[in-house]
């Protein structure tokens, strides 16, 4: 294996690794705009030069790539390659690069959304120099509005092609081009098209400046404002690694961005996922316990609601009562209810929710979108064991077969045929745990406001299996509640030995559901573990520890 | 009205094809041949061409705006290139381009009311060493002084 010298360390790589990617390898950060590992090397933006000994030029690093020598031409006798990323040379060369970047640009941070996490902003810190000696009329090339969600303030931007590149490599749908070239180089689309593919805010991300604007972000607070939470999108069972970047002040969601895993997501989510936050904020949601006094729903306390749960669930024998689990409630949502309703009033068999919204994948070259239109359908089927579908029970409802339902929701996309609408009329005794005003909640005897997917902390399962770690950025509204703790309380009123937190609850299911074995909070780390792989995990964690 | 190669260009184009290894490749020949063949390239040459060729429309017109030689617009009957690089502006390519507009009453970019000239400057037409240089059409006229292009514009019809 080539041995490479880069600022006095040394480091075996493979042949073909590029400088830029060892340097990363022995924690040495080369300035780029136009690399982006996701996307194929153009070395256009020339910010990663390095010197190379023995080379007549400096070299971009991006594309420079390291490979055997023969013994004789070996540099100091062992060396297939000696590189400098901070000698003087090197540093002459970004300042250059940093001041022919900015010739034309603006300089407008202030109104910039990317202010604070820009690229320009911070090269321009660290190699920059300070000033410009551009004295004449700067060029002015108009905005461009490109897509249903994506503005391009073209004064900003660099030429890197990194947009370009993702809609002809990761969607193959070729909107984005550089149109004419040199001083008159603007990214463009065809008159009369669009930059509207389902993956198109992610342009707005690998945008290394603040050109590719996003227009639901535009002139919101600065970003470094926001309280930053990791956890999954719930908007299908691929379930993308995301940041919501979130307001304590009002309890409002501003900006949901994809956070790398290599498993999963990659670098990238889909536009749905990404302003899935405004479905949640539209609906209209529960906000206190309500109990059913003639004919009308009066709000009550929680101990009042809970205990009017318990009281009217009594009435039923095990087998009359429907318990309907949900692929938007966590793991251990799911596996509470099944406890409770088990161990506290004797129910066999459970219900899954099968009205869900389902459509094809989409798939694109870099990234397939789930058709099924939830996070945790896999879970949900984990922790209840066999199941039944809800529909089915609607059924059995209609012949009064089943004369109690307790329906535990979160599902947003939640329709109901007339039918079935009709065949609520005929239970008895309906409760439902849920986030918004629907149907259901029309007809039921109890209502029991929970918590949205941005409220609730616990875990999701994958399509793939992979159990990953779901936590709270905002709280939900006046007297909602997460659905742990309400099933938590449920099953405390019923004198049953409730895990006071999601985490104890995952220990529970560890130890119980199958292909979680070995699994715990701080194992899944950030990246999650898959299903049946939790002693692999244990061990390659132990590895790492003592190495 | 629809835009088409005749059968004689669709001939062409075949011919084109066996020259490269993919479609992509026989990009630039293949739209030469649509600048003869259509006089300029229109927005609807370059659908035309996308489907002919099955290449995205947008990469089209990235290549198309990339060249200076494809014309996005109409030219005149005559198409006149001046040549604006350092050799032949220091042979005089300036009073050159300066006579043709005042001449033809028309900036660059532009065409002539009647649609006989347009008028152009361009980057160095490969032949300094008889600057200054006009193209007109597919021809080159070396060595060029207002007097001398006069008398040749007058001769085109
Ligand atoms: S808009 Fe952004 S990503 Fe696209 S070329 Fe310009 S700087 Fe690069
Ligand atoms: S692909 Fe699925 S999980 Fe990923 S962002 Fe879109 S809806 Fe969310
Ligand atoms: S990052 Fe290497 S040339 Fe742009
Ligand atoms: S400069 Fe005019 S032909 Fe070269």
């Amino acid at each position: 294996m080539p041995l490479v010298k880069i600022d006095g360390k040394d480091l075996e790589v493979a042949a073909g690794t590029t400088i830029f990617e060892a340097a990363k390898q022995l924690g040495i950060e080369i300035p780029h705009y136009c690399y982006h590992p996701a996307l194929k090397i153009v070395a256009s933006c020339r910010m990663c030069l390095v010197k190379v000994e023995g080379f007549p030029k400096l070299v971009p690093s991006c594309s420079t790539t390291i490979g055997e020598l023969p013994p004789e031409r070996k540099v100091d006798g062992k060396y297939d390659m000696v590189v400098w990323t901070k000698d003087q040379e090197v540093k002459d060369a970004q300042e250059s690069i940093m001041e022919f970047l900015l010739l034309n640009h603006p300089t407008d941070c202030p109104e910039c959304d990317q202010a604070g996490e820009c690229h320009l902003q911070d090269y321009s810190y660290q190699y920059g120099k300070g000033y410009s000696r551009f004295d004449f009329e700067k060029r002015v090339p108009r905005r461009k509005d490109l897509g249903p969600n994506v503005l391009l303030i073209a004064t900003r931007c660099i030429l890197c092609t990194r947009c370009v590149r993702f809609t002809r490599e990761v969607t193959a749908t070729n909107e984005l081009i550089v149109r004419q070239r040199g001083y008159k180089a603007e990214i463009d689309t065809f008159p009369g098209l669009s930059l509207n593919n389902k993956l198109s805010m992610n342009v707005v991300d690998i945008c290394p400046v603040g050109a590719l604007v996003s227009k639901d972000f535009i002139h919101k607070p600065r970003n470094w404002r926001y309280e930053k939470t990791r956890t999954v999108c719930a908007g299908c069972s691929l379930g993308c690694n995301i940041q919501i970047e979130a307001m304590a002040e009002d309890n409002r969601i501003y900006r949901i961005k994809p956070l790398y895993n290599a498993e999963v997501n990659q670098w990238w989510m889909c536009d749905e996922g990404r302003l899935l936050y405004h479905q949640f904020e539209k609906l209209e949601r529960l906000e206190y316990p309500r109990i059913r006094k003639n004919n009308e729903l009066k709000r009550a306390n929680w101990c009042e609601a809970l205990q009017a749960v318990v009281e009217g669930l009594k009435q039923f024998s095990p087998d009359e009562i429907a318990v309907v689990g949900n692929g938007y409630a966590t793991n251990e949502e799911n596996y509470l209810l099944k406890k409770v309703f088990s161990e506290g009033f004797g129910v066999q068999k459970f219900v899954l929710n099968d009205k869900i919204r389902k459509e094809e994948d989409a798939v694109f070259p870099g990234f397939t979108i789930k058709g099924e239109k939830l996070p945790n359908e896999q879970g949900a089927r984990d922790m209840l064991g066999r199941t039944t579908t809800f529909s089915d029970a609607l059924r059995k409802a209609e012949k009064g077969a089943v004369k109690a339902i307790y329906y535990l929701g979160g599902d947003p996309n939640l329709t109901l045929s007339d039918k079935e609408i009709s065949a609520l009329q005929k239970v008895e005794f309906l409760v439902v745990q849920d986030i918004f005003s629907s149907p259901l909640t029309e007809r039921a005897q109890v209502v029991l406001p929970g918590a949205s997917v941005y409220e609730k902390d616990g875990t999701f399962t994958n399509f793939q299996g992979r159990v990953q770690r779901v936590r709270p950025a905002i709280m939900p509204p006046l007297a909602a509640r997460p659905d742990y703790e309400i099933l938590r309380d449920l099953g405390k009123l019923l004198n049953l030995e409730m895990p006071l937190r999601p985490k104890k609850a995952f220990d529970e299911i560890a130890g119980q559901v199958k292909g979680y074995a070995e699994m715990d909070y701080p194992l899944l780390g950030e990246t999650g573990v898959l299903k049946g792989e939790g002693k692999k995990a244990r061990k390659a964690q132990a590895e790492q520890e003592t190495a | 009205m629809k835009v088409e190669f005749s059968e004689e260009a669709l001939q062409q184009y075949k011919d084109i094809l066996q020259r490269y290894p993919e479609k992509r490749a026989a990009l630039l020949p293949t739209l030469h041949l649509a600048q003869q063949e259509f006089g300029w390239i229109s927005r609807e040459v370059m659908q035309y061409l996308s489907e002919l060729m099955d290449i995205p429309v947008t990469v089209i017109l990235d290549t198309v705006s990339f060249y200076t030689m494809f014309k996005t617009k109409p030219s005149g009957k005559y198409h006149i290139q001046v040549c604006s690089t350092l050799s032949c502006a220091l042979r005089g390519s300036r009073e050159i381009y300066e006579h043709l507009t005042s001449k033809l009453g028309i900036q660059a970019g532009e065409v002539t009311p009647d649609g006989k000239f347009s008028l152009v400057k361009v980057e160095c037409l490969g032949s300094c060493g008889t600057a200054p240089v006009v193209q007109i059409n597919d021809d080159y006229y070396e060595g060029m002084t207002p007097e001398k292009l006069d008398k040749i514009l007058d001769e085109l019809e």
